[in-house]
């Protein structure tokens, strides 16, 4: 008698823990949100903190959209942060006006689609670089980027001689600094980009045969997917992700030095992760990818709101991340 | 106390979210015997020898080694007491020398506590005495040949008193003459007094090595039998619980067709793989592929579908010359290929049965916006899987999650979606419990009698002979004869395979 | 399943609307916060330390926010402070061509903001009436370090023979306003002073005391005895550099010219572990760059403008904004010189060292 009841409490424990495994993404999301929404007395839920928090993390997510496809094919990229660093740099250096003593190019001043195109653009050719090695090179992708990081740090250090590329014209900060109505124009772009890699990763074959090569590699060959033009084009979009972030992360703060976006790929990777993109490859989805950011960048918000030391700030993220890992693990690795 | 058996398992049961693993079951194993373990796949033998081997927990039941009940916590703890298990999949460490993974974990130690290379050495040589293998102990494990590391597995086994071994598919990726050195050592082992427990699905071996077989169905002991009161037929039918006389479907004479594929002189850019092949094979037809291991039938099926290179040659489908053999390309021209290594080729172990059966024929599903058509891939992946009979809880489950033989469905329904004229199918028997190779036969029969043309890579003789019109033999990547129907007989097929250059 | 989460979230904002009606708290006491770059420098730390003890005195809740480096993340906090209520702002930048946009946000809600360390820009002065510089002019930094050297070779002509200084000098991050203006300051001064620099070797160290350690460890390898002196624009990278000479073997058994190395070093900030150093006789000299007055200049600007509306061209702590517009941006634009509160540095040697320890 005993015996039974305990063996059906525990079916109903482990058909609880399996409905946690299966939504921990959407429940870390919605815990945090609970939690935060009681600490701040309401604060974290007004429009006002929604607003920041959509501005805080539109550019994180766009690297995380970016890394988020790599990690689908089996890959990862640890060159975020300096390619997104070097491409806001780039951004800058052409949206600085003709007056200003301090520019890059004193006395020219560039039409206001170049500093988006030349951002856009170094990013694509970093991620089509990494795609090369990784695809053509047969190097593994940790490697790769790792080597093109330091490359894209040089080259950032080089361009900007190590200085900051600021006082930005007015017209390009608007870009990342204004807003239609209340909305945010990076909340927007966020948006419009978030949708475009669903219909990428959910309705094109594209898209589809990144979840076959990071799946399975050898099989994705057998059934007929050009398996280093698919890795190829995965990394140069998220290239293309990245030279958007940078673009924006320069007009949104008006200026570009060597610290920006510094560890971005660390923040990136850990929010695709929490939100359910496996690091084994194969699995993921961007409604996933977005909640990750928003779950890191709730983490962010509220730590900020009640002025808690930065110090405990990286350990909770620390745990989030592990514990993040150590779901998906399980979810995937039986048998 | 000792007892009369070296190993009892008495009432195992497991049970595992929604499935009864293991009813009740009992194992008896005696010292001295080679005890075969028979069922099809899922039947519960590899779960039961889990339970053995403490990596899952039994929820009902007790293990006695002598008599004496014993918990091991998993392979190392088991090993220790005495109870060994060689893996099918090899388990050591290839860039380690034969010395270093015999004695890892357990390296002997001067007093300055340093490994003692020397007596390592030694004994080495000693403990591979006990398995006829003489190979210098400093040799790099990944460098000899599979069954030579069995054999040092197996010496592992040994050097630890083993007083119990268990063998999973021991010989899967062996030849004849190692199958014949392994049966010798394991007649070695059993006459020192080890329990050997042989798990095999390969009937020929059984009778062959076996003393006592218990057999095991549906998570259930259907019973336990002296070798000698048992036929190949009367076994075939405890395992799959109804008769099966009828083994192979009538697949008819050989169809007067067209050539939908013609090889020739296709040579591989690999050394020492195949040269020269040429046939032809036609509509309707089912061509089988025979050979020993090492007679390159994979590397040659890879090849035409351009997975692995060629150096020479020429591949023509439906009379068109293939320029450049890739699979995209194969693909458009209507080939498919079903390889033999499932998990590593075949499997996204990760997606969902829908998108597993989808992949190479999304191009098919594109619409006028160039995306995808989801519900037109739905129907589609459903009717197919259906056709075949494929079990699966849901279209959205894991394909990881299906049994072996529903997997290769799927793998078939994959390539059916494809709409291909010539099937290639790289063993596709391998690894699937008896029911459903008779399925994938009927499958195999009713695909050819639509007109589409098959090449079947087997190692097993009576699926070559029984489900093919005509059989190509290689031996050492030539090709050293085509037979016939009326010449196909198990000796002929194994006289074209063994007849190596001098 | 879906659907019982989905009704989750929608309750749970629900929940959160109505509290958040109600969130809104009045205490009657000022609320003030302090947005600092990072806490992993020495002054910064000082900074704000004195800066939670002068709230503590004058009975101000303060939060300290820590922007670990990242321009983004300062912008983020200062957008999630307002939110919360809070209009008056003390803070270090990570960098000064972020403060006109805080400048602006701040300028929404009529609040007030005093800059330190890092200059702010003079279009963010701009902004408001109600933003201030409370910093020291970098410049001046470097021409104490120039004034130092002069003392000492003055004392010891022999070990600069012909007025020439053969210089190794770390400078901070590249493009920081304190790199450029400190180096400008020793250089134009020494100039006056009548010597010859030559740059033996010149690069950045990124403030760091180990790469400052780094970057010297190569230099005398490759120019052993060919320098006379050491200039760092921070104690942390001089430290480095004292590290570096002593396992080079740059020492002496007499320490009778003020230092037991075998050439000066120089730093600016005066930094407790600067002093220590100091006091071992292995640093020469340093610039203390005040944190206590920078941090008491900014908070007082700051409470001054929140009880009467500004702080332009009053005394401060007292420090009177100059009557003239100096050389060094921010303080050179007549329309902004009101709000510069200039703090002034001062020169540690061991002639004034026991005032500081």
């Amino acid at each position: 008698m005993a015996n039974k009841t305990k063996s059906a409490a525990g079916i109903a424990l482990k058909k609880v823990g399996k409905f946690a495994a299966k939504y921990t993404t959407y429940l870390t999301f919605v815990v945090l949100l609970v939690v935060l929404a009681i600490l701040t007395r309401g604060g974290a839920l007004r429009w006002i903190s929604i607003k920041n928090l959509l501005i805080a993390e539109s550019v994180r997510a766009f690297a995380a959209l970016g890394v988020g496809i790599i990690i689908i094919t089996k890959g990862i990229d640890l060159s975020i942060g300096f390619v997104v660093c070097l491409c806001a740099s780039v951004a800058a250096s052409f949206a600085q006006p003709a007056d200003y003593s301090g520019a890059l190019f004193v006395g020219k001043q560039f039409p206001l689609f170049l500093p988006i195109i030349a951002g856009i653009l170094t990013g694509t050719v970093f991620g089509l670089f990494n795609g090369a090695l990784v695809a053509y090179g047969k190097l593994p992708p940790f490697i790769a980027t790792l080597g093109s990081m330091s490359i894209a740090k040089g080259l950032q250090l080089i361009y900007t001689k190590a200085a900051v590329v600021g006082s930005l014209r007015p017209e390009f900060k608007k870009i990342g600094q204004g807003s239609i109505g209340p909305i945010p124009n990076l909340a927007i772009y966020v948006l419009i980009a978030a949708i475009l890699v669903w219909v990428l990763l959910k309705h094109t074959k594209t898209g589809t045969n990144f979840y076959a090569i990071g799946g399975n590699i050898q099989a994705a060959r057998v059934s007929g997917i050009k398996v280093e033009l698919g890795l190829m084009v995965a990394y140069g979009i998220a290239g293309l992700c990245y030279g958007i972030a940078g673009t924006l992360q320069a007009s949104r703060l008006g200026l570009a030095n060597s610290l920006t976006a510094n560890g971005m790929e660390l923040d990136a990777i850990a929010a695709v992760t929490v939100g359910g993109v496996s690091q084994s490859g194969g699995v993921g989805n961007v409604g996933g990818m977005m909640i990750g950011v928003f779950t890191m960048g709730l983490i962010n918000y509220g730590m900020t709101y009640l002025a808690i030391n930065s110090y405990y700030q990286q350990i909770v993220k620390g745990l989030i991340i592990i514990l993040a890992v150590y779901f998906d693990m399980r979810k995937y690795s039986k048998r | 106390m000792d007892s009369e058996y070296a190993i009892e398992m008495l009432g195992i049961t497991k049970q595992f979210p929604g499935v009864l693993a293991l009813n009740n079951v009992d194992l008896r194993v005696k010292p001295g015997s080679v005890h075969a373990l028979m069922g099809e796949n899922g039947a519960g033998k590899s779960t039961l020898m889990k339970c053995l081997f403490g990596i899952y927990k039994e929820n009902a039941g007790k293990i006695l080694l002598f008599g004496k009940e014993c918990h091991f916590t998993g392979s190392g703890d088991a090993l220790r007491a005495g109870v060994s298990m060689i893996q099918q999949e090899l388990a050591n460490c290839p860039e380690r020398t034969v010395a270093q993974n015999l004695w890892m974990g357990r390296e002997p130690m001067t007093k300055l506590h340093f490994i003692d290379h020397k007596k390592m050495h030694d004994d080495t040589i000693k403990v591979l005495k006990n398995v006829d293998l003489d190979i210098s102990p400093e040799t790099r494990m990944g460098s000899i040949s599979i069954s030579k590391q069995q054999s040092c597995e197996i010496a592992r086994a040994v050097s630890y008193n083993a007083k119990v071994v268990v063998m999973d598919e021991p010989t899967s990726s062996l030849t004849e003459d190692e199958v014949n050195h392994l049966f010798k050592i394991i007649r070695q082992l059993r006459d020192s007094g080890i329990a050997v427990i042989y798990i095999s699905h390969k009937m020929d071996e059984i009778f062959q090595i076996a003393d006592t077989v218990s057999v095991m169905r549906d998570g259930e002991m259907i019973g336990t039998y002296p070798i000698t009161d048992l036929t190949k037929d009367k076994l075939i039918s405890l395992m799959v619980g109804r008769d099966s006389k009828e083994r192979f479907p009538d697949i008819g004479p050989m169809p007067k067709t067209n050539v939908t594929l013609k090889v020739s002189h296709l040579t591989s850019s690999v050394d020492r793989s195949f040269t020269d092949i040429c046939f032809e094979l036609h509509k309707g037809e089912i061509l089988g592929i025979g050979g020993l291991v090492g007679a390159q039938r994979t590397e040659l099926v890879e090849s035409i579908f351009g997975i692995r290179p060629v150096k020479d040659g020429e591949v023509f489908v439906n009379g068109k010359k293939i320029g450049k053999l890739e699979p995209s390309v194969l693909i458009k021209n209507g080939v498919g290929l079903i390889t033999e290594d499932r998990r590593r080729t075949g499997l996204f172990p990760m997606m969902s049965i829908t998108n597993n059966t989808s992949v190479p024929s999304l191009g098919q599903y594109l619409n006028k916006m160039h995306l995808l058509d989801h519900r037109k891939i739905g129907t589609d992946t459903v009717k197919y899987n259906k056709d075949l009979n494929t079990k699966t809880p849901t279209m959205e489950t894991l394909i990881q999650n299906l049994s072996g033989g529903n997997q290769q469905k799927v793998i078939i329904a994959r390539w059916l979606m494809t709409l291909p004229d010539i099937l290639i199918m790289d063993e596709p028997t391998r690894g699937i419990d008896v029911g459903a190779k008779h399925e994938i036969y009927m499958i195999m029969n009713a695909l050819a009698k639509q007109g589409k043309s098959i090449i079947m890579v087997s190692s097993e003789m009576p699926e070559l002979i029984g489900m093919s019109h005509r059989i190509m033999v290689l031996c050492e990547g030539r090709e050293t004869g085509i037979l016939n129907r009326d010449q196909m007989t198990q000796e002929n097929v194994l006289t074209l395979a063994a007849s190596f250059m001098k | 399943m879906k659907k019982a989460l989905v009704a989750l979230m929608v309750l749970v904002l629900a929940v959160g609307t109505v509290f958040a009606q109600g969130g809104a708290e009045a205490t009657g006491k000022i609320k003030m916060a302090g947005i600092i770059r990072n806490q992993n420098e020495q002054f910064v730390v000082n900074y704000t330390e004195n800066l939670k003890k002068v709230a503590a005195a004058n009975n101000v809740d303060l939060v300290i926010l820590d922007g670990e480096g990242q321009v983004d993340k300062q912008l983020d906090q200062l957008s999630t402070l307002l939110s919360q209520g809070y209009k008056y702002f003390v803070i270090i930048a990570q960098d000064g061509s972020a403060t006109e946009q805080m400048a602006q946000k701040i300028a929404e809600v009529k609040g007030a903001a005093a800059y330190s360390n890092i200059q702010p820009s003079v279009e963010a002065l701009k902004v408001s009436k109600q933003q201030y510089y409370a910093s020291s002019p970098e410049a001046v930094a470097g021409q104490y370090q120039a004034v130092i050297l002069d003392e000492y070779f003055t004392k010891y002509p022999e070990k600069a023979p012909g007025k020439v200084l053969n210089m190794l000098y770390l400078e901070g991050q590249l493009g920081h306003p304190a790199q450029i203006n400190r180096e400008n300051g020793l250089i134009e001064e020494l100039k006056k002073l009548g010597y010859t620099v030559n740059f033996v070797a010149k690069d950045t160290a990124n403030w760091r005391p180990d790469e400052a350690q780094a970057k010297v460890e190569a230099w005398i390898a490759a120019f052993s005895g060919k320098f006379n002196c050491v200039v760092a624009q921070n104690d942390d990278m001089a430290l480095g550099a004292i590290a570096a000479l002593k396992a080079g073997g740059y020492t002496k058994a007499d320490a009778s010219d003020g230092t037991l190395l075998t050439v000066p070093v120089i730093g600016v900030d005066g930094t407790p572990t600067g002093l220590a150093s100091m006091k071992a006789n292995e640093m020469y000299a340093t610039v203390l760059q005040d944190a206590i007055g920078q941090s008491e200049t900014a908070f007082y600007a700051v409470l001054e403008a929140s009880k009467t509306g500004t702080a332009a061209g009053k005394t401060i702590n007292g420090l009177t904004p100059p009557a003239k517009p100096i050389d060094e941006a921010p303080a050179n634009d007549a329309a902004v010189i009101a709000q510069c509160f200039l703090v002034p540095f001062k020169p540690i040697t061991k002639a004034n060292l026991a005032e500081f320890l």
